[in-house]
């Protein structure tokens, strides 16, 4: 049997016979140089402006504890500060000399993050390593999109595959492969909705799980409020609602073609994955130069805006699974200063996935 | 078992589908053999017919559409040789009577892309034809896709004839991409003092000639 050295492929459909050799074409189109680890002299501290919480500080040990010793999912609700909780592992890895790698689906996320662990590891030479930026692929600490890690086969001792359940990585199997050829030692799984695999691993015991269901400043998650509306009548209600709202919001919409409509109607910047003002555009929100941003799913994880209220138009569309709306009504209330916040389901009928989404933020809220 | 009859697949060769994959019950009955699945085949946007461009009558397989866009970077860039002979497959017979009897010459790409690649883009896409395809040009090491327009239009002087050739009789030039149509007209002109008549294909041509 023939075995991808790249993506783990071993499906003979896939593969090519050229002058025999076997090229595999599931992973062919990711092409290019491969990246280095350096390792760090000196003793590695990590620096926060902050302190951590009673209970962050009880997690992290326990996640560094399981940790050496095999793969561990990270079980937090959004907001609850899955970076700090696990920095305690990441300087020990380092301070051994091992090789760290964070890992993310999505390209604006590996941008929000490099800058925050570089300010956390000051010494280190923190990378970003994802579309437009793979010039430099060597690094103390590397974060990278699940796309790139092809560049770093058997490669890291410890590999922190953030949000593994965020679309592409959770359906596209050639990222998968690359994230399991890359590790070389343990995986670590930080997210607040553990998708079926994960829970299955963590029942038949080959994955330890560490829960936080408390964000640090202890408020609860905002629930979400329910509007039920014909779309037109989402579209007015919102457009009322938003013109006595001084505070920053984001307007969460299921299609491109929705999201353009909205644009043009409400005259407010639009955001989606392929748009190329993309990351100007919530570079100029997250600094406060525009107050409303229409985007689709494409910020619905990873992406922290301070004092935000999220308004989601069609929340009972199919493309919103339960992981989604979890993550979008978890981008409210995140930081202490604004630890409370609104979110709107605007929605023309009650989805499944709704009122599963209604009902574990309640059970997190009433967990200690 | 030989090389061809491993890498021959009931599956298409872009999305790895079976190939009945969005047939309709006509197509079905009817299509000529594909290594395209339906899906695939019909993301590809069909011209068939000759098209201005300039001064040029081109005949056209394609427009040049994101999907082209995407499977020439992926044999082009990632090597992908196998999906090379997606654009002529299914139209063998027709190329073959419309062109009868007259010798191929190809459009030049680098010398040093080509031993990059490790292999020739336009012969492999040309394959399924079975026929000689004529390689008369040499070409300096330019990026054509990162070149302005002005550049573009100044090929001509990056593009010669390799060696003295005899008359060729009645040409068809071919090139995989037309763009501005420059390097179609250098060739040309070129080759046209060699041969009795000249007619040029091009398998994928910007929709920009089409709107004309």
């Amino acid at each position: 049997m023939v075995e991808c050295n790249r993506c783990g492929n071993t499906e003979a459909k896939y593969f090519v016979w050229l002058n025999g050799q076997a090229q595999c074409r599931r992973c062919i189109s990711y092409q290019g140089n491969e990246g280095e680890s350096l390792v760090y002299t000196g003793k590695i501290e990590e620096e926060l402006s902050f302190d951590l919480s009673q209970k962050q500080k009880e997690v992290s040990s326990r996640i560094l504890e399981y940790a050496c010793l095999g793969d561990v999912l990270v079980h937090a609700i959004c907001g609850a500060g899955k970076t700090e909780l696990v920095l305690e592992t990441i300087s020990f890895y380092l301070n051994q000399g091992k090789k760290v790698g964070i890992a993310v689906a999505r390209r604006q996320v590996v941008l929000q993050l490099a800058p925050r662990y570089q300010a956390i590891y000051p010494q280190l030479k923190v990378i970003p390593v994802c579309e437009g930026h793979t010039q430099d692929l060597t690094g103390h600490l590397i974060i990278s999109t699940t796309h790139q890690l092809f560049r770093y086969p058997q490669h890291f001792d410890l590999l922190i595959l953030d949000e593994p359940d965020a679309f592409p990585f959770k359906q596209d199997v050639v990222l998968q492969g690359f994230a399991q050829k890359a590790c070389r030692g343990h995986t670590l799984y930080l997210t607040a909705t553990p998708d079926i695999t994960l829970r299955h691993r963590v029942q038949t015991h080959t994955l330890k799980e560490v829960t936080l269901y408390r964000r640090p400043h202890q408020y609860d998650l905002p629930v979400p409020k329910l509007r039920f509306l014909p779309l037109l009548g989402q579209i007015l209600a919102l457009k009322l609602w938003l013109n006595q709202q001084p505070k920053p919001v984001l307007i969460f919409v299921p299609t491109i073609k929705l999201g353009q409509q909205l644009k043009t109607v409400l005259k407010i910047p639009f955001v989606h994955a392929r748009d190329l003002d993309l990351d100007m555009r919530v570079s100029d929100f997250k600094q406060g130069k525009i107050m409303q941003l229409i985007c689709t799913s494409v910020l619905e994880r990873g992406v922290t805006f301070e004092n935000v209220q999220v308004v989601m138009i069609e929340a009972n569309h199919p493309i919103y699974d339960l992981a989604a709306l979890i993550q979008i009504a978890g981008r409210v209330g995140r930081s202490v200063q604004y630890p409370t916040g609104e979110v709107f389901f605007y929605a023309s009928g009650l989805s499944q996935e709704m009122v599963q989404c209604l009902n574990q933020i309640e059970i997190a809220n009433h967990s200690v | 078992m030989s090389q061809s009859d491993r890498n021959r697949q009931p599956f298409c060769l872009n999305c790895f589908k079976p190939l009945q994959t969005g047939l309709s019950l006509y197509s079905t009955l009817f299509r000529t053999e594909d290594i395209l699945c339906g899906v695939c085949r019909k993301s590809l946007s069909s011209v068939f017919k000759c098209v201005q461009v300039n001064d040029l009558h081109v005949f056209a397989l394609y427009t040049y559409t994101e999907s082209v866009g995407h499977w020439m970077t992926q044999i082009k860039e990632a090597q992908d040789i196998s999906l090379a002979p997606v654009f002529t497959y299914p139209h063998v017979k027709k190329l073959h009577r419309r062109f009868k009897g007259k010798t191929w010459v190809m459009v030049p790409s680098s010398y040093e892309k080509t031993q990059q690649r490790g292999f020739h883009a336009l012969k492999e896409m040309l394959k399924p034809l079975n026929v000689e395809v004529l390689d008369l040009f040499e070409k300096d090491n330019i990026k054509q896709r990162k070149s302005t327009l002005s550049q573009r239009s100044e090929i001509y002087k990056h593009i010669r004839i390799k060696h003295k050739i005899s008359n060729l009789g009645a040409v068809v030039l071919v090139d995989d991409v037309c763009t501005t149509g420059s390097s179609l007209k250098a060739c040309a002109d070129l080759l046209r003092p060699h041969t009795d008549s000249l007619e040029i294909c091009v398998l994928c041509l910007h929709s920009k000639w089409l709107l004309r």
